[in-house]
């Protein structure tokens, strides 16, 4: 045994415009989090803890997309604090379901929902963090797995890869037993073209997948509009279903505006 | 305690007001004197989805949902 005593890695979570469902599956890890809490120091992480301790930090998990200016500044300070820059969660991964705004005025939406839109400071557009700064791994879903969050915290402090795959939520439908329920029953599952990571949740309750864990390595997302058409749907409900959690993933963007197109 | 002691109490982050803000209070003896909440937390806009002026995005997304379950 090496006599050297590694240190354990100080972890920082900050959080951008989200709901605080991401961060959270940190605290729901309940029986590994004694585990985890002893294998890492948890330095800076305002929705558990009062210690709010200075970087930098070995690892950084940020939630949330970029969204206003003042956020659009403080990211960069984050990136220079972490040595390792983990985003968790459809909003920081893919700007969000608040990103759906991209597609709007969003003077007009400030004016709907405020009484006083001058309080109100928001940019134009909801972005994933890689937009602003270099991120070294994005862990998907929304919210994100709590068993994937401890395996890449684990990899990341050991210095390996983590086992995250990349394949799409079809290979944990069919590896549960599951019959399809898009050829069984006609409805129109976004599996094909959606990162694995949840354990095919929604088609295990013969629900469609809505594409929650944004796109997999490899989106066939023309087969898959094709695919809808043939169950009778329409363009408009297919941009729609793109259009969802991840629909400012350019995958998604892409497939859901060319259903608009047509 | 002094009648006339001046405290203020600074709170910079309250994790769960909708969402993350702040709160300052100013007291003069037992007489609150000021307070100020500041909700730091950007705008996601969900409410425009429930504003008829906005039926495509919002509302569709949670129509697809319901249009495939069966
Ligand atoms: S990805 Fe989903 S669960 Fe996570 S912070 Fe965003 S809205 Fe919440
Ligand atoms: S139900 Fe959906 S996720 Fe499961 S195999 Fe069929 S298309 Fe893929
Ligand atoms: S099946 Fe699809 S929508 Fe459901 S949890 Fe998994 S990735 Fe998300």
């Amino acid at each position: 045994m090496s006599s050297k005593i590694r240190r354990k890695p100080r972890i920082g979570v900050f959080k951008f415009a989200s709901c605080d469902g991401c961060q959270l599956s940190l605290l729901d890890a309940e029986d590994e989090l004694l585990g985890v809490a002893r294998a890492i120091d948890i330095a800076y992480f305002p929705e558990a803890s009062r210690a709010m301790l200075k970087g930098p930090y070995d690892i950084g998990l940020v939630e949330g997309s970029i969204t206003t200016y003042h956020d659009a500044q403080r990211i960069q300070e984050v990136r220079r604090k972490c040595k390792t820059l983990i985003t968790i969660g459809a909003c920081a991964t893919a700007g969000g379901i608040q990103a759906l705004r991209n597609w709007k005025d969003v003077d007009e939406f400030i004016r709907v929902v405020y009484a006083t839109p001058k309080y109100i400071n928001t940019l134009k557009l909801s972005a994933p963090i890689a937009e602003h700064v270099p991120v070294d791994f994005e862990l998907r879903g929304c919210p994100i797995n709590k068993y994937q969050l401890i395996e890449l915290i684990k990899a990341t402090s050991a210095g390996r890869k983590p086992n995250v795959p990349t394949y799409s939520v079809c290979m944990e439908c069919k590896r549960k037993g599951n019959v399809c329920i898009a050829v069984a029953q006609g409805i129109a599952c976004l599996g094909p073209v959606t990162q694995a990571g949840c354990d095919a949740l929604c088609p295990s309750y013969d629900r469609g997948c809505y594409g929650c864990y944004g796109p997999m390595e490899s989106p066939n997302t023309a087969s898959l509009s094709n695919q809808f058409h043939i169950l009778g749907r329409d363009n408009a409900e297919i941009t729609r279903a793109f259009r969802g959690f991840n629909a400012w993933a350019w995958q998604f963007r892409k497939a859901g505006e060319e259903s608009e197109r047509t | 305690m002094n009648k006339q002691q001046t405290r203020t109490i600074k709170v910079e982050t309250l994790a769960r007001v909708e969402g993350e803000g702040a709160l300052y209070v100013k007291l003069k003896g037992d007489q609150v004197q000021d307070v100020k909440l500041k909700i730091y937390e950007p705008p996601r806009f969900f409410e425009a989805g429930t504003s008829p002026n906005f039926p495509i995005l919002w509302r569709a997304s949670a129509e697809f949902v319901r249009s495939h379950i069966r």
